[in-house]
C-alpha cells in the first residue's frame, strides 16, 4: 500500500469524471424531481418528502418491498450456489469443460426479453413443455404461472437459469487467481481434497465471493425484465417488485415524482443491504 | 473568370451580392425543399399492406408538394407516444408524431400538440364534416376547443370468433347475446383428451401487463352506457354493475370452467397465439389483427369471424371500445404549414383511399365507402366493421388513464378468483387505485 | 483413462448433460422455432422439429436492417469494452495499491451507482444528454454505458490485482519501470482472467440493453440490436419467427469471442513470478 492521495487520484479522476457526469448528476436530477408533484413528465408544485411518505404508506409499495425481499435473497442464495458448483465443476481447462461453459453462458447472452418470453413459454400448461409434457406423460402438473407461489418460483427459476453463468465466471476467475503452486505444496505435505478447499481455496476466494453476491444482490432487486415479462407482477402483486413498480408508476402512470421516490428509496435499501454485506465478510476474515 | 470578378470597383460588388442573397429570400417559398420528419411505427420500406399504404400516401403527397419531403423515422410502437412528449420537452421533437388511442391521456395532457383546429380542420366545408364515418373520432381529440390530433386509422377491440368451431357445435353465432349464451356456446367448443384441456372455449387476458379491455370491463360499460368514468375521471367500478361484470368473468374460470386458470398469466398477444394455434375457440383483440391471424392460422383463415360483443341485456350488444392511431403535429415543428398540409392529406379522404386499398383500414370518410372499387365483396368486412362502429362505438374519456384501470380490474378480477376477497371489495381497491393516479 | 476412471468419467458426463439440458432446452426450442413458418410455431400441440424448414425468418430480419443494427450494436459495445477496461483497469490499479484520502468515499460511490435502478435515470439523463446534444448519437450511448458498467469493472480489476504479489511491481519500480509501465507491462498481462470476466459482463450489458438504448436513439441509422428484436413484438402481433431469429443471430459474435477468449482464461499466471 502506498500513500499518496495525488498519486491514487491520477489512476481515478477519469472514471470519477465519467461516473459523475453521467451518473450522479442524472442522480440529483432525479432526487429533485422525487421531491415534486410530476404528471406527465411535466414538473409541478414542490412536495418535499411528499412523495416518500405517499409511497411509504401505499400496501401496493410494501408488498412489493417484500416481494423484492423474498425474490433477491432467494434468487441469490440458488443463483449463488449454483454458479459456484459450476465453477468448481468445470475449472479445469480443457476443451469438454470450455464446451460446457459456453453451453452454461449462452442463456446469460441471449437478450433477457427472449429469455424470458421462451421460459414463459416453457412454463404454460396451456401452450408450452409443460402442456408437451402433461399430454405425452399423462402427468398433470399445474399451472405454475396462475399460482402465486409457483410463480414466484418460476420468477426465481428465470433468475437461476440466466445468472448462474455471472457466478460462474467470476468465481472461475477467483480460481484461477490461486496459484497452481500453491494448492500442488499443500499436496505435497498432505492435505486431501476437502482440507485444500476449506483452508486454502476457500479464503483466497472471498473477494470473488463478496462481489458475485454484491452484484448479483443488485441485480435481482433492480431486475425489471423478468417479472415484466415472465409474470407481468402477478397473479395479483406476488411477484410485483419494486423495479416493476417504479416501471408502473413512472411510464404508465406517468407519476415520475413518485416512481423517482420509490426508486431513491429502492437505492437507499440497497447501499444498505450491501454494507451489511461486506461488514459480514470483514468480520469473517477477522476470525 | 466569372463575372462577378471582372466587376472593377469593390464597392460596387459588396452591395450587389447583398442584393443579391436579398432577392434569393424574396423568391417563393417553393424554391427552398422543407424536410419534415415524421415518428411512426409504420416502415415505408417494408412490405405489409399498411407499411406499403403510407409509402404511397407519401409518394402522393410529395409528388404534389415538391418542396416538401418526408422523413419517417419508424420507433418501437409502444415507445411512440412518450418519446414524442419526452423529445418535445427536450426540444427535439419530430414534426409529426403518431399517438395511440391508449397513450392519447399523455398527449392531451402534456399539452404538447399543435391546435390542429385553425390548421386543418375549420378549414373542412360542412359536407367533409357530414361525410365523416366517425365524428365522434374527432370530438374525442379536443379538450377545451383545441384539436390535439387527429385520426389516420381507428380501431376496436372485437371478439373474434371462428366459424367452423360454431359449425362444429351447431351454434348460430347470430343467437349468442348473453354472457350466459356465450359460455353455453364456447363450452361446446371445448376439448379434453385424457385429462388435459386441448381446446379452451374462452380465451382470456387477464395479465396486469400488456393488456386493455377484458371481458368484465365490457360487461361492466355495457350495463353502464358505455361508461367507465364519471366527472373529472373518478372511477365508476364499485357498484351492483361491476360486481356482476367481475363474477361472470370469474365464473368463466371458476365456474364454467371455460377459460383456462393460467389465464391470469396471459396477454393481449398470448391468447392471441394462442387463437391462432386452435388452443382458444374465441378471443378478444384489437381488429387490426384481423390480417395477421388470418395469414398464419392453420385453421383456415376465411373461418375468422367477428362477434358482436355479449352483454347482460338482450336487446344490445356490449360497446365496441374504439382506439386507434392519430397524427399529431409538434408545438415547436418550424414546418408547422407544410406539416399541417400532409396531415391534412393523409387524415383526409385522398389518404383514406389508400389506408382503404391496400392499406386495409376502414376508411373514416363515407365518400370513400361509396367509390365504385371499394363496392367489392372484400371490403364488405370493413363495411360491417363500421356498421358495428356505427351501432356500438364507445371512446372513454381521453385524460382518463383508462387502459390503468383495465388493470386494476384484471387485478380485482385475480383477487376474486383466487378467493383472496368479494367482489366488492375487490372493486373498490380498483378505484382507489385509479383514484391516486389522478 | 483406465477401467477405474470409467464411473467417475461417466458421472461427469451424465451431470454435464444435465447441465446442457437445463441451459438450452429454451433456447433448443427458440433456434428450431426459428427455421419454422408462422403456422408452424404456433401449434395446438407444440412440435419441436419444423414441418417445414425455412430461411424466411432470417431472410426478413435482414432485409428489415438488422446488418445495419449489428454493426452499431458491434460498435456501441466495442467502444463500451473499450472505455471500461481502459478506465477501470486504470482505477482499480489506484484503488487497489493505494491508501488515500476519500477511499471509503469511492468505494461507496462504487456500490451507490450499481445500486441505483437503471429506470430512475432514464429521464433525467435524456433531458441532460438532450442539451448536451448526445442525444441519438452512438457516442452518448457509449457513454452513458460505460458509466453504468465501470463500477463492477473497477471492483473486478482492483479485487484481482490484490491476488498478485506486490513485490513484482516493487522490482519492476527496482528496474527503472514507472508505475503506469508497471502496470500495462507487468500487472495487466497477469491480470487476463480479471478482463476477460469484465469484458464479457460490459459486452453482454452493452448488447442486449434496451431500455436505455430507445430512450436515447431515434433515428434507424444509428440504432442498435436490441431496439431491432423489440420491434418484432409488432402493434399487430408478435412475430415469433423473425424475433427468434434475430435473437439467435445475436448470440453468435458474444458466443464466438468467449470461445476466443478463453484461450486466456487461465490459472496461476503468477506461479513461476516470485521465488520462495
Amino acid at each position: 500500500m502506498i500513500e499518496g492521495s495525488r498519486s491514487a487520484y491520477k489512476y481515478l479522476w477519469p472514471a470519477l469524471a465519467l461516473e459523475a457526469s453521467f451518473v450522479f448528476a442524472p442522480l440529483v436530477l432525479s432526487i429533485y424531481y422525487s421531491l415534486h408533484k410530476v404528471r406527465y413528465f411535466e414538473l409541478g408544485a414542490v412536495v418535499w418528502l411528499g412523495n416518500y411518505l405517499d409511497v411509504l404508506s401505499h400496501p401496493v409499495f410494501l408488498n412489493s418491498l417484500l416481494v423484492t425481499l423474498a425474490f433477491s435473497l432467494t434468487a441469490l442464495f440458488f443463483t449463488f450456489v449454483t454458479g459456484f458448483g459450476l465453477a468448481l465443476f468445470l475449472n479445469r481447462d480443457g476443451p469438454g469443460n470450455v464446451l460446457l461453459r459456453t453451453v452454461v453462458l449462452i442463456p446469460y447472452v441471449i437478450a433477457m426479453l427472449v429469455g424470458s418470453m421462451l421460459l414463459k413459454w416453457l412454463f404454460s400448461a396451456d401452450a408450452g413443455l409443460i402442456a408437451m409434457a402433461n399430454a405425452y406423460f399423462r402427468l398433470s402438473i399445474p399451472t405454475i404461472l396462475a399460482d402465486p407461489t409457483y410463480a414466484m418460483a418460476a420468477l426465481v427459476a428465470n433468475a437461476i437459469w440466466r445468472d448462474s453463468a455471472f457466478a460462474m465466471i467470476m468465481l472461475m476467475a477467483g480460481l484461477k487467481s490461486i496459484s497452481p503452486s500453491l494448492i500442488a505444496a499443500a499436496r505435497i505435505d498432505g492435505a486431501n481434497q476437502w482440507m485444500i478447499f476449506r483452508r486454502i481455496i476457500l479464503p483466497l476466494l472471498k473477494p470473488a465471493m463478496l462481489i458475485t453476491m454484491v452484484r448479483l444482490l443488485l441485480h435481482f432487486a433492480n431486475v425489471l425484465t423478468f417479472p415484466l415479462i415472465l409474470t407481468g407482477g402477478g397473479p395479483n402483486n406476488a411477484t410485483d417488485t419494486v423495479a416493476l413498480r417504479i416501471f408502473r408508476v413512472g411510464f404508465e402512470d406517468y407519476d415520475l415524482g413518485r416512481a423517482n421516490a420509490m426508486a431513491i428509496l429502492l437505492c437507499i435499501f440497497n447501499v444498505c443491504a450491501v454494507m451489511l454485506l461486506l461488514a459480514a465478510f470483514r468480520k469473517r476474515k477477522a476470525t | 473568370m466569372s463575372i462577378y470578378s471582372r466587376i472593377p470597383s469593390r464597392l460596387v460588388r459588396a452591395p450587389l451580392a447583398a442584393l443579391f442573397m436579398a432577392g434569393c429570400t424574396l423568391l417563393p417559398h417553393g424554391a427552398s425543399a422543407q424536410e419534415l420528419t415524421m415518428w411512426t411505427f409504420l416502415n415505408p420500406t417494408a412490405d405489409s399492406p399498411r407499411d406499403v399504404a403510407l409509402k404511397q400516401i407519401i409518394e402522393k403527397f410529395e409528388a404534389r408538394n415538391p418542396g416538401v419531403k418526408i422523413k419517417v423515422e419508424n420507433q418501437v410502437w409502444f415507445t411512440l407516444a412518450e418519446k414524442f412528449v419526452m423529445a418535445h420537452r427536450a426540444r427535439s421533437a419530430p414534426d409529426i408524431g403518431w399517438v395511440n388511442g391508449e397513450n392519447m391521456g399523455l398527449l392531451i395532457n402534456s399539452n404538447v400538440a399543435e391546435d390542429l383546429g385553425p390548421l386543418i380542420t375549420s378549414k373542412w366545408t360542412p359536407a367533409m364534416r357530414r361525410d365523416q364515418v366517425l365524428p365522434q373520432a374527432n370530438e374525442w381529440l379536443k379538450k377545451d376547443g383545441k384539436q390535439h390530433a387527429l385520426p389516420i386509422m381507428a380501431l376496436s377491440i372485437v371478439l373474434f370468433y371462428r366459424r367452423d368451431l360454431f359449425r362444429e357445435a351447431g351454434v348460430d353465432p347470430a343467437r349468442v347475446k348473453t354472457w350466459d349464451d356465450y359460455a353455453a356456446a364456447v363450452a361446446k367448443m371445448q376439448v379434453v383428451r385424457n385429462g388435459q384441456v386441448e381446446r379452451w372455449g374462452s380465451g382470456l387476458h387477464l395479465s396486469t401487463d400488456k393488456t386493455t379491455m377484458s371481458f368484465g370491463a365490457n360487461a361492466l360499460m355495457a350495463a353502464q352506457n358505455g361508461k367507465l368514468f364519471g366527472a373529472d375521471c373518478a372511477p365508476l367500478l364499485a357498484n351492483a354493475n361491476g360486481v356482476k361484470a367481475i363474477e361472470m368473468q370469474a365464473d368463466l374460470i371458476r365456474k364454467y370452467k371455460v377459460a383456462s386458470p393460467e389465464s391470469f398469466a396471459y396477454t393481449l398477444d398470448d391468447v392471441i397465439d394462442q387463437f391462432i394455434a386452435g388452443k382458444v375457440a374465441t378471443a378478444s383483440s384489437g381488429n387490426g389483427r384481423f390480417g395477421n391471424v388470418v395469414q398464419k392460422a392453420a385453421w383456415g383463415g376465411k373461418e375468422l369471424g367477428i362477434l358482436p360483443w355479449p352483454s347482460f341485456d338482450r336487446t344490445k350488444p356490449g360497446p365496441q371500445l374504439m382506439s386507434g392511431w392519430f397524427a399529431a403535429i409538434s408545438k415547436d415543428s418550424k414546418h408547422k404549414e407544410a406539416a399541417a398540409r400532409f396531415v391534412a392529406f393523409m387524415t383526409g379522404p385522398e389518404g383514406m383511399e389508400l389506408w382503404t386499398e391496400p392499406g386495409g383500414q376502414v376508411p373514416l370518410f363515407q365518400s370513400v365507402f361509396d367509390k365504385p372499387q371499394f363496392k367489392d365483396a372484400r371490403y364488405d368486412y370493413l363495411r360491417d366493421l363500421a356498421k358495428l362502429w356505427a351501432q356500438s362505438e364507445v371512446w372513454l374519456p381521453a385524460e382518463c388513464n383508462a387502459s390503468r384501470t383495465f388493470v386494476d380490474l384484471n387485478t380485482a378480477t385475480q383477487r376474486v378468483v383466487l378467493g383472496k376477497e368479494p367482489p366488492l371489495k375487490a372493486l373498490q381497491e380498483a378505484e382507489a387505485a385509479t383514484k391516486a393516479r389522478q | 483413462m483406465t477401467f477405474k476412471d470409467l464411473p467417475g468419467n461417466l458421472i461427469r458426463l451424465l451431470i454435464s448433460m444435465l447441465i446442457a439440458a437445463v441451459a438450452l432446452m429454451p433456447i433448443v426450442w427458440g433456434l428450431l422455432s426459428s427455421f419454422k413458418t408462422p403456422q408452424d410455431i404456433l401449434r395446438t400441440v407444440p412440435q419441436w422439429l419444423p414441418n417445414t424448414f425455412t430461411w424466411q425468418n432470417y431472410a426478413s430480419i435482414f432485409k428489415a436492417g438488422t446488418g445495419g443494427y449489428i454493426f452499431n450494436s458491434v460498435l456501441v459495445s466495442g467502444g463500451t469494452v473499450a472505455v471500461c477496461l481502459a478506465l477501470g483497469s486504470i482505477a482499480g490499479y489506484g484503488l487497489a495499491r493505494f491508501e488515500f484520502a476519500g477511499k471509503r468515499a469511492v468505494t461507496v460511490a462504487i456500490i451507490a451507482v450499481m445500486s441505483i435502478p437503471v429506470a430512475s435515470l432514464l429521464i433525467p439523463t435524456y433531458t441532460m444528454m438532450a442539451e448536451a446534444g448526445l442525444v441519438n448519437t452512438r457516442t452518448g450511448l457509449i457513454l452513458v454505458y460505460s458509466a453504468y458498467q465501470l463500477p463492477i469493472v473497477i471492483w473486478i480489476m482492483a479485487t484481482y490485482y490484490q491476488t498478485l504479489p506486490e513485490e513484482l511491481e516493487w522490482s519492476a519500480l527496482i528496474d527503472g519501470y514507472t508505475r503506469t509501465q508497471t502496470l500495462t507491462k507487468i500487472v495487466l498481462p497477469l491480470a487476463k482472467p480479471a478482463l476477460i470476466a469484465a469484458t464479457l459482463f460490459v459486452l453482454t450489458f452493452a448488447w442486449n440493453d434496451f431500455v436505455v438504448a430507445v430512450t436515447l436513439l431515434s433515428s434507424d441509422t444509428v440504432r442498435t440490436l436490441p431496439i431491432g428484436i423489440y420491434n418484432f413484438l409488432g402493434f399487430y402481433g408478435r412475430e415469433w419467427g423473425p424475433l427468434l431469429a434475430a435473437s439467435m443471430v445475436s448470440i453468435v459474435p458474444l458466443v464466438a469471442l468467449f470461445v476466443v477468449l478463453q484461450r486466456f482464461f487461465v490459472a496461476g499466471m503468477t506461479g513461476g513470478g516470485v521465488k520462495g
